[in-house]
């Protein structure tokens, strides 16, 4: 290589360093969240790896020998300001939409992806932007916990470490498929080898998910050093950086900040807790089912109080270290109602609780129930709480939703809810019913948690 | 080894390529040089792009902005209410227009069915001169000597220009060891701005001596017959045809996706599109190749403006505004489809920001304009050149606003929407869309490239790169509006061959 190729090479290893840095501030309270909840998401480690795998894949990345080295200034602008928009308005709108499910779909890591597209085109041109957006788009997927919920549900536990190891390696394979085919065999067959070890240790060790991910995060990361190891015996160009672009770092860190600023307000916007901690529901009266996973346990039981319109109610509580972790558990659509209906809802401020209350009515059978859902900080950590009194025609027995632990239908129930909901809300009250606080006040009373 | 790289440097090259190929004296060429350039513009100083606006069309740009700006600064639902109408009014009306030409279109290539070319003989032909513009076309200059060689015509009647820029080394260097054939020769265009084609091609014009002139690009792969045809077609046709336009197509369509979206988008345009127009008499904006001219014709209306980066559209509307007519020949042209996203962008910002500049300049006396090309003509010219480019830029918009709408239903944006423009707009999405994509379907069958079906069916993806071209040949048109965007060629898998 001659000095000024070496020099070209300088430049681009700065401008790419560069970019990492810009991306991690700009989007660095989604990476923190994301972090953050590595150890409890549905796949731990899964989150860990796959930022990882996407910074070799772009590290690795390289223009294909046939392509022209035809740079545009402008088209690198004009493509750059669509996905920074909707990047910056997925972060924007994600948590009112979504609520207090934001922490199961992530749309602010969608927000990431685009964000990390347009900047990438910004700073480092079109041209690796577009070579680039394989492997984000795949990390900002399988960081998603829907994703990862639905291939958590997968049994055995064998099978589920293979596909846990492949979902990790996904943004390095998808990445590196076309312009290094060769390692890309390599990486898929490590990958694979990741995962029979792994799911030897799941089948000989008393903690099978924990042994079996260790495992397979050890094969990805032995594919990444077997990958970067045979990286410098080629010639290779990192990226084809222009000196101009370096003069745009100035728009560069203005956009990055204000994207910054929005994406740190994400937590603060989508939870809606109370100011003090509280006690903690504990399980009263029968204790009917109990769902415990890596750091979230979900219990359901049926209480009698004195509520009106009903002397009894459902309670479920899922409680896990973080609101994002609480959060990231599908209980919505665990709940199977009796019959196909079409709620109303309407939000309640109840002691200091915003509470979101859906009011479901059966027009077949009469029956009628009230959802209540809230979270709140306890001493065991963050509590999502969703109560639901039942009320019935005269003489008929009480019927609640059931809880069904089918995670990977769950998971697609839930993201089918999210798009149908939009459709299949019966209406917004924008003033609740007067009983509602006091059924409310009336369990929070019984409960001790006030 | 210094003797040797003394030997090597641009000058000596150009030395021993003049050697070779003997120039016109210097003041033949400073003469040329000039009229080259502002031929047209002393001439006809109304047709040349060498001024983007002319005074009223600026006063009533910054007026429309000013309004626009009141507009949304004082009623904006309003505002933006009456702009997303005329903006649907404007897709239903190219809609409509393109259908009806396509329409046309498909009935006029019946009669371009292939015809038995009648025996010719040698000296019946007229002298044909042949202009090749080569600018950075070091990949593809080898290309040329096969592809003049295939050619059928009698060499003494034939005359090939090769037009290169006296300081384009790399297209020197790449000619230098190449034997090329007795009717070629290579004609060194002095060093100037613009550095466009056009330009070039006027440089080549005037030292042209051929009854009829055409142009090639260094890749082109011209049918060896297509200049007897051009011949024929010009004895059939009638005085008043002066030009004639052939088929223009990719011979790397199965490169990648984007070579089979252009080759569908290509296809559409020169097999259909084109004898819709010229049936109709309408103008015809010809392709940037294989456009067959009577070069007495070409001289009388000024030649190519070297300002506009479209010449060949505005020549092709010049044509037909001063009572001439552009024909249209069953002969193809092989090219080199684009194979790279950001030099397709490249391309085609450069042919849309012709396109507006075509439209900018014919419209300065539109009254005139009307009289020249009547109500149709008006109407088309108006459709292919201004709005085109425009309509793919609101797609962006469009489509950011369609997302927007299905998402997150905000009020905001429904108010912009009266309920009239909201169904006459989605019917004009999906019938305008299902219209384009039958149409590409059609005319990729009426070609007999049925491979292209999965292509023209994903045709609305190709539409994005039509958008951000779009985007900036806009942007360019303020900022470089004469500026050429060189396209990269020699990118093809399989060279032409």
């Amino acid at each position: 290589m001659t000095g000024r190729g070496l020099a070209i090479d300088r430049r681009s290893l700065a401008g790419f360093a560069g970019y990492v840095v810009v991306v991690c501030v700009a989007c660095s309270s989604s990476i923190r969240d994301s972090i953050g909840q590595s150890a409890v998401d549905p796949l731990p480690a899964v989150t860990l790896v796959a930022p990882l795998a996407t910074l070799v894949a772009l590290f690795s990345w390289r223009v294909p020998a046939a392509t022209p080295r035809v740079q545009d200034p402008e088209t690198d602008i004009i493509l750059s300001v669509p996905p920074l928009l909707l990047g910056v308005w997925l972060v924007y709108w994600g948590p009112r939409k979504l609520g207090d499910q934001f922490f199961l779909f992530r749309p602010d890591l969608i927000g990431l992806f685009l964000v990390s597209v347009a900047l990438a085109s910004l700073l480092l041109g079109a041209r690796f932007a577009a070579g680039a957006a394989r492997s984000l788009a795949a990390c900002a997927l399988v960081c998603c916990p829907v994703v990862q919920l639905s291939v958590a549900g997968i049994d055995p536990g064998a099978l589920r470490v293979a596909a846990a190891s492949t979902l990790a390696c996904l943004p390095l394979v998808v990445g590196l498929g076309r312009s290094w085919p060769r390692l890309a065999v390599l990486l898929v067959g490590g990958v694979a080898a990741g995962a029979a070890v792994g799911a030897l240790a799941a089948s000989i060790t008393p903690s099978p998910s924990a042994a079996g991910f260790s495992a397979a995060t050890t094969a990805c990361a032995g594919a990444f050093f077997v990958h970067l190891l045979l990286v410098p015996s080629s010639p290779r160009v990192l990226v084809p950086l222009a000196v101009t672009r370096l003069r745009r770092i100035a728009v560069v860190a203005v956009v990055a900040g204000s994207v910054g600023l929005l994406d740190t307000l994400v937590p603060a916007l989508s939870l809606a807790g109370p100011a003090r901690p509280r006690p903690p529901l504990s399980p009263r009266g029968r204790s009917q089912l109990e769902i415990v996973r890596p750091g979230v346990a979900v219990r359901r039981w049926v209480v009698a109080m004195p509520l009106v319109p009903s002397d009894h109610a459902l309670v479920v509580t899922t409680t896990g270290p973080s609101a994002a972790a609480s959060l990231t558990y599908p209980i919505d659509s665990l709940l199977a109602w009796p019959d196909p209906v079409c709620p109303t809802r309407y939000v309640v401020r109840s002691d200091g609780l915003d509470v979101a209350v859906s009011l479901y009515t059966s027009a077949f059978t009469g029956y009628r129930w009230e959802e209540f859902e809230w979270g709140w900080s306890t001493a065991a950590g963050y509590q999502r709480v969703d109560l639901v009194v039942s009320s019935s025609p005269a003489g008929n027995g009480l019927v609640f939703p059931t809880l069904h632990p089918e995670v990977v239908l769950d998971a697609l129930r839930t993201s089918t809810d999210f798009v149908a909901n939009r459709q299949v809300d019966c209406g917004v009250l924008p003033v609740p019913p007067r009983e509602t606080g006091a059924t409310l006040e009336a369990f929070l009373a019984a409960a001790g948690t006030r | 080894m210094l003797g040797h790289a003394v030997e090597d440097s641009p000058d000596e090259r150009r030395k021993r390529l003049i050697a070779h190929h003997p120039q016109p004296a210097e003041q033949a060429r400073a003469e040329a040089l000039d009229l080259a350039i502002h031929g047209l513009e002393r001439t006809r100083p109304e047709m040349s792009a060498r001024r983007t606006l002319v005074g009223w069309q600026r006063s009533a740009m910054a007026v429309t902005c000013a309004v626009l700006a009141l507009g949304f600064a004082m009623q904006p639902v309003l505002t933006g209410s009456i702009l997303i109408s005329l903006l649907v009014a404007l897709y239903v009306a190219a809609m409509v227009e393109r259908s009806v030409v396509f329409a046309r279109g498909l009935r006029a290539v019946e009669f371009l069915i292939r015809r038995p070319l009648p025996p010719m003989s040698d000296e019946e032909l007229p002298r044909y001169t042949i202009l090749v513009p080569a600018y950075r076309e070091a990949e593809v200059v080898g290309h040329l000597v096969e592809s003049l060689g295939a050619l059928d015509y009698p060499p003494d009647k034939l005359e090939v220009l090769l037009l290169v820029e006296e300081d384009d080394d790399l297209t020197i260097s790449a000619l230098l060891p190449l034997d090329l054939p007795s009717f070629a020769r290579v004609l060194l265009v002095p060093a100037s701005e613009p550095r466009t084609k056009p330009k070039a091609c006027n440089y080549g014009l005037h030292f042209a001596t051929g009854e009829l002139v055409t142009i090639y690009d260094a890749e082109d792969r011209p049918e060896p017959l297509q200049l007897r045809r051009a011949v024929d077609a010009f004895r059939r046709a009638g005085p008043r045809t002066v030009c004639l336009q052939a088929r223009l197509q990719y011979y790397n369509a199965r490169q990648n996706m984007l070579t089979r979206w252009f080759t569908v988008d290509y296809t559409t345009w020169f097999a259909i599109f084109l004898p819709g127009l010229a049936s109709f008499g309408l103008p015809v904006p010809l392709g940037g190749t294989s456009n067959h001219i009577r070069a007495e014709s070409l001289v009388a209306v000024g030649g190519w403006d070297p300002y506009n980066v479209t010449e060949d559209a505005d020549l092709g509307i010049r044509l037909v505004r001063s009572g001439l007519r552009t024909g249209i020949i069953d002969s193809v042209t092989y090219e080199e489809a684009n194979s790279d996203g950001l030099n397709w962008v490249r391309q085609r910002s450069r042919w849309y920001k012709g396109y507006m500049q075509t439209w900018l300049v014919h419209a300065r006396q539109p009254v005139r304009m009307l009289r020249e090309l009547g109500p149709h003509g008006f109407v088309s010219v108006t459709l292919l050149t201004g709005a085109t480019p425009l309509l793919s830029g609101v797609n962006l918009l469009s489509w950011t606003c369609t997302i927007i709408f299905i998402i997150g239903t905000p009020s905001s944006l429904a108010q912009v929407f009266p309920a009239p423009v909201v169904y006459f707009g989605t019917a004009a999405a999906f019938f305008g869309n299902a219209t384009v994509v039958y149409v590409s379907l059609i005319a990729c069958r009426q070609t007999h490239q049925g491979h292209l079906a999965w292509a023209a069916l994903t045709y609305p993806l190709y539409w994005v790169l039509m958008a951000v071209a779009a985007v900036k040949s806009l942007w360019q048109l303020v900022a470089r509006p004469s500026y050429w965007e060189k396209t990269v060629h020699g990118l093809a898998r399989a060279g032409p061959g």
